[in-house]
């Protein structure tokens, strides 16, 4: 698959990888960039469209790790990049998403959104499963407790 | 809220603009290496061959240098085989390289080393070139009082592993003293806690367990003395009933120092199970640099039962967490 396709085809997923652990859509633009610009440069062969998927958010999640340790990031985003939301439960999510620490952000996302199970997150984020899972738990009772707390 | 719907729902709007795929292509399309681009990086070469110091010497050099070019920075890492710190010695034991794959055999050495340690995910990898990796224990030898790691990492691209890089690997802590009680019976005679039981409104909820809605509204029994202690740094501090369940609450210590943690649930006279309904956390935050967590059981089980009833868990603690500031760097290449 040329990179116009895998543009394409997987260009939201990966904006939405980046956007979820960066909260910052000038910070997704640099990843979405530099995600599809590897991609180009390493034009790598796939056993099948599971793995190119895979290898996609493999990289999505190193290049937003690396973006956001990056010393020369702006540590404060203005208002304007960011999504908002109208409604109460999109807006009474994403704020509590905003409070969690990147990593949990990244294994949610995995979990709820691209729908891996534990193994499958791991893999992709280099990660242990046991890490994971206990990552995911605390991510989602701090989601209970910060929701419990807005409303 | 349905967490899956409501995060579907605000993942929607969240696309890359049409700008930025343009971009991106163009980006791809062009040809040969720009002048500019190779002005850039003859300047940031000039710049990072004349300070090697930055990467070499500094933390946040070398930070920062990974950040911009992993090679570089892995480049000016003085090779560094072995490293002590807290009275343990971490050292590359052998190390092999073989097409797309690098493996290296990491040993750590000393008095509080033992066969059950955890690297308690605190230890981390710096590679020259954008990998793929993972460390498994591999083994201990008694002897010498030295655990092996193995560390395998894999070139993101499959190709083959550059030759003349390096790699580093950092640890900030470990945890020894391990050990994992599972099916063990508590020492706690049940039906001397059938009475209502005081609760307690002044702690952090964390989480839990099991039924959402209990994690939420349950409260949690005020914590007592010692009733039972099933597993060294693992206390059953409190039991009772409060809004017609049976609870029963551990105390972890401080779980974020050693995760020391459990699971419980009941047997009847026959030995069946009876699992909770779920459970609650709870910490106790009030003296600074002192928490106390707490994982609290719920069981829908009537007073007269407990006579017939024996409290079972699993258990898994550490004694000890050993901190430090540990780095090796070595070649990639076939050693050892």
């Amino acid at each position: 698959m040329d990179t116009a396709s895998a543009v394409k085809q997987y260009g939201a997923m990966v904006y939405r990888m980046a956007y979820a652990q960066l909260r910052s859509r000038q910070d997704a633009d640099d990843v979405f960039q530099e995600v599809f610009l590897r991609y180009h440069r390493a034009a790598p062969s796939f056993e099948s469209e599971e793995h190119r998927k895979a290898w996609l958010l493999r990289v999505t999640a190193n290049c937003s790790k690396s973006l956001a340790a990056s010393p020369w990031r702006k540590r404060s985003v203005p208002l304007e990049d960011v999504y908002a939301y109208s409604e109460p439960e999109e807006f009474g999510l994403d704020a509590a998403l905003a409070q969690l620490p990147p990593k949990y952000r990244a294994v949610i996302h995995l979990h709820y959104y691209e729908g891996y199970g534990t193994e499958e997150t791991a893999r992709i984020l280099g990660r242990r499963p046991s890490t994971v899972r206990s990552q995911l738990t605390r991510a989602r009772q701090a989601l209970a407790q910060l929701l419990k707390e807005d409303s | 809220m349905n967490i899956s719907e409501t995060y579907a729902k605000i993942n929607e709007p969240i696309v890359p603009p049409p700008g930025l795929i343009e971009k991106t292509l163009a980006k791809t399309r062009r040809r040969g290496f720009p002048l500019r681009r190779l002005m850039a990086t003859a300047a940031a070469a000039a710049v990072l061959l004349a300070t090697p110091a930055l990467a070499a010497q500094t933390e946040p050099g070398y930070h920062l240098l990974y950040a911009l070019s992993p090679a570089a920075a892995q480049f000016f890492q003085p090779v560094q085989k072995a490293c002590t710190d807290s009275g343990v010695t971490v050292e590359v034991a052998s190390v092999r390289v073989e097409d797309d794959t690098a493996q290296a055999y990491i040993a750590l050495r000393g008095k509080a080393v033992d066969a059950n340690i955890d690297l308690f995910d605190s230890y981390s990898f710096h590679f020259p070139f954008d990998q793929t990796s993972h460390c498994e224990r591999a083994g201990f030898d008694p002897e010498t009082n030295t655990a092996f790691f193995l560390v395998t990492a894999r070139t993101m691209d499959g190709s083959d592993i550059p030759l003349g890089g390096k790699m580093s690997f950092s640890l900030g802590c470990f945890l020894t003293g391990k050990q994992a009680l599972e099916g063990e019976e508590v020492s706690l005679k049940l039906s001397d806690y059938a009475g209502e039981a005081g609760t307690a409104e002044d702690f952090l909820r964390t989480g839990g367990g099991g039924n959402l809605e209990l994690m939420d509204s349950a409260p949690m029994l005020r914590p007592g003395g010692v009733l039972a202690e099933p597993a060294p740094g693992l206390t059953v501090t409190a039991a009772g009933y409060a809004d017609g369940l049976f609870h029963v609450q551990l105390c972890q210590g401080d779980a974020t120092a050693l995760d020391n943690h459990g699971l419980l649930w009941l047997e009847d006279g026959e030995g069946t199970r009876l699992k909770s309904l779920g459970s609650v956390g709870f910490a106790d935050l009030r003296e600074e640099g002192d928490r106390l967590d707490y994982d609290e059981y719920l069981f829908d089980v009537p007073p007269e039962e407990l006579e017939n009833c024996t409290l079972h868990g699993d258990f898994w603690t550490a004694s000890a967490r050993i901190d430090g500031n540990w780095r090796i760097t070595f070649p990639l290449e076939n050693a050892g």
